[in-house]
């Protein structure tokens, strides 16, 4: 079972707002956004990125065990703090990659803005509506049994687990990341109406990747989010869940490091006409 | 000041209570219209004649569910302001964090007011865990949106100079100005529920009635306490008054403790079904503490809901609790008049006095027959001797 990320958390007070995140690696920097469930289970794609990468993976506030803002209610304050955080810490030329909900959030930040970013990587993103108005693009986090969700969301069943066999500070987090999600994301549930029609204002190579045997996300739906993104590429692992990141984290940061290498290349022979 | 008695029901639809989930996830196939049709003019008739025997009476309102055919305790409360001609009327409540209009509300219990004659007790709740799915409504935040909700629909009611603007965090309206305005000067009493101490002590801060629901005797005294805290801190002076308090049971009467006893134990299924809700509706994320929810998911009976303890301190169960217990927790009443008046005192002077006893006495399978003969038994031969008792208390102290 993956675990979830080590205590030794750093912490940046932003406009008296307290984010925790952690650091990895030297290089190019890349901030990752979690999904949903928080955390847990990154630990090992982390890693592998960090051996190329200056690696900052924020805890959103209210996934933590801390209290977060009384008024964070929104995807757009986490995208607003996270933009904050990139300035705070001096950081350019940012690779900007989510999984899921961190997706989500990471798609808020590009569409407000892209000057410090160099291109952006989406696992399983959720926040646009592209289904029917009755056809639920994304598995309802909270109306589905947990072992539902678990068997939905990861292809290989060694990454299940029962609630219950969690130690209780896993338990802990667990619970306050549905929490936290219910804070964001309950309605429009997982997605908001006006980031569709923002997504033309990504300036910067992206890349979604979707899992071929994910349970959460209507087929199609991360497919249909790439398409949104102008230039986008999409990429396919066929034997992973909801959560590339977590199942095949070698190979998902290797995705990464291949696309952001041929972005930079790229840049390189024909520069990107407004990039500050 | 007498102690008031409120006949409540919440319109079961018992027919099938054998499905697994009750709430949220059973299909309305299973609801019958005409079925429907028959049992909302039976239990209306139970609440003319409660009124008829004196009674006041209370509504309540669930959704998505066979336990309860009252989707709109507004609806069923302004069918029942014409109909009934005495009653104070009790809605406990309309659930303010899942509606998403404080102004329609305000309308509406103005007009309940008005035609019944100001005779309006104004329940507040923010609705159990189930009440979200149905409602969409966000679990986080749920009551900052309560208290906001009720500042509006009291500034609505209160508000007589024409429109007023209302920017709050959660509702906005930039002209308010309701008709009519409420009989009942300057509002009808608001009542809002509470299970927890520190709602309790916010509640007692504002001096609005406290209900509460089949706490039992220690659970029940500790919440007046909290609000007596929140009380006193407020300046209100050092003893409440016990009309302040309202608490809900469950009670049947016969002229055999034997019959009485059986009537109870239909009643009480309310209890026993309330585990009957798929999962994960009936544990919604942040309406229970965080401790709670791990306690809950690493508890051995996930369906447990609730544990009391007796005066004599046995821990009682109220999913699987047998006739018995619940009736050694002060949860339900059952009995002859004369066992069921001794039940009744015996609970309120435990708990230091009680101004308004709620009492479900129809539930269930509890027929009409059996329900109406309840009723009456209680109506002439307990409620005459509550009302004309002059050694109940009248302050609470804390």
């Amino acid at each position: 079972m993956a675990t979830t990320s080590p205590p030794g958390m750093r912490a940046a007070v932003l406009h008296s707002v307290n984010v925790e995140f952690s650091e990895a690696g030297r290089g190019q920097p890349l901030l990752f956004l979690h999904p949903g469930h928080g955390n847990w289970g990154d630990r090992p794609f982390l890693d592998a990125l960090a051996a190329e990468y200056r690696v900052i993976a924020p805890v959103a506030p209210w996934f933590g065990a801390a209290a977060g803002p009384p008024k964070f209610s929104s995807v757009q304050d986490l995208a607003y703090l996270y933009l904050d955080l990139i300035e705070h810490l001096k950081l350019d030329n940012v690779v900007l990659a989510g999984s899921s909900f961190g997706g989500w959030i990471a798609a808020e930040m590009a569409v407000k803005s892209c000057q410090r970013l160099a291109a952006l990587a989406l696992f399983a993103p959720v926040g646009i509506k592209t289904g029917g108005r009755s056809v639920r693009d994304v598995v309802d986090a909270f109306g589905v049994p947990d072992k539902e969700w678990q068997e939905r969301a990861f292809a290989d069943p060694s990454f299940r687990f029962e609630l219950k066999a969690l130690d209780d500070t896993e338990l802990f987090i667990r619970v306050r990341a549905k929490e936290a999600l219910a804070r964001y994301a309950w309605t429009p549930y997982m997605h908001n109406p006006k980031l569709q029609g923002r997504l033309h204002r990504i300036g910067r190579p992206t890349l979604v990747v979707g899992g071929g045997k994910d349970g959460i996300l209507r087929s199609g739906y991360p497919r249909d989010f790439a398409d949104a993104v102008p230039g986008a590429r999409y990429e396919e692992i066929a034997g992973t869940g909801h959560f590339p990141h977590i199942e095949q984290p070698a190979q998902t940061a290797g995705l990464v490091h291949s696309f952001v290498q041929e972005a930079a290349q790229a840049a390189q022979r024909a520069p990107i006409r407004e990039r500050a | 000041m007498t102690m008031r008695v409120y006949h409540f029901s919440e319109q079961p639809y018992p027919e099938v209570w054998t499905q697994p989930s009750l709430r949220i996830t059973i299909p309305n196939s299973l609801c019958r219209p005409e079925e429907a049709h028959k049992l909302y003019h039976r239990y209306i008739d139970e609440w003319k004649l409660a009124d008829e025997l004196g009674f006041d009476i209370m509504v309540n309102e669930h959704h998505s569910t066979a336990t309860c055919l009252t989707a709109s305790a507004n609806l069923i409360l302004a069918i029942l302001a014409r109909e009934t001609k005495k009653a104070r009327m009790l809605v406990l409540g309309v659930p303010l964090c899942n509606r998403t209009d404080p102004v329609r509300i305000a309308e509406e219990m103005s007009m309940i007011d008005v035609i019944s004659g100001g005779r309006l007790e104004m329940g507040f709740v923010k609705g159990v865990p189930y009440e979200i799915g149905p409602a969409n409504s966000n679990p986080t935040r749920m009551m900052e949106r309560l208290w906001e909700a009720h500042d509006l629909i009291i500034q609505a009611m209160t508000t007589h100079d024409g429109p007023f603007n209302f920017e709050g965090e959660f509702f906005h309206h930039r002209t308010v100005n309701i008709w009519p305005r409420p009989m009942q000067q300057p509002h009808p009493p608001v009542w809002i529920t509470t299970a927890s101490a520190g709602n309790a002590r916010e509640i007692g801060g504002r001096g609005i009635v406290m209900g509460s629901f089949m706490g039992g005797f220690g659970e029940t005294k500790k919440l007046h306490q909290a609000y007596a805290e929140g009380w006193q801190k407020a300046g209100r002076g050092s003893e409440v008054p016990v009309d302040r308090f309202g608490y809900l049971a469950m009670c049947a009467v016969a002229d055999t403790e034997t019959e009485a006893r059986r009537r109870a134990d239909l009643i009480a299924d309310y209890l026993r079904t309330n585990g009957q809700v798929a999962d994960p509706f009936n544990k919604p994320p942040t309406y229970f503490p965080t401790e709670a929810m791990i306690r809950s998911i690493r508890s051995p009976n996930p369906k447990a809901f609730r544990t009391l303890l007796t005066p004599k301190g046995k821990p009682v169960e109220l999913s699987t609790a047998t006739l018995e217990e619940f009736i050694e927790c002060g949860v339900v009443f059952a009995g002859t008049p004369d066992q069921v008046y001794d039940q009744i005192t015996n609970f309120t002077d435990s708990i230091g006095g009680l101004g308004h006893l709620l009492l479900m006495q129809q539930g269930g399978h509890l027929n009409a027959e059996d329900t109406r003969d309840s009723l009456t038994l209680f109506g002439t031969k307990v409620l005459p001797r509550l009302k004309a008792r002059t050694d109940s208390k009248l302050l609470f102290a804390a």
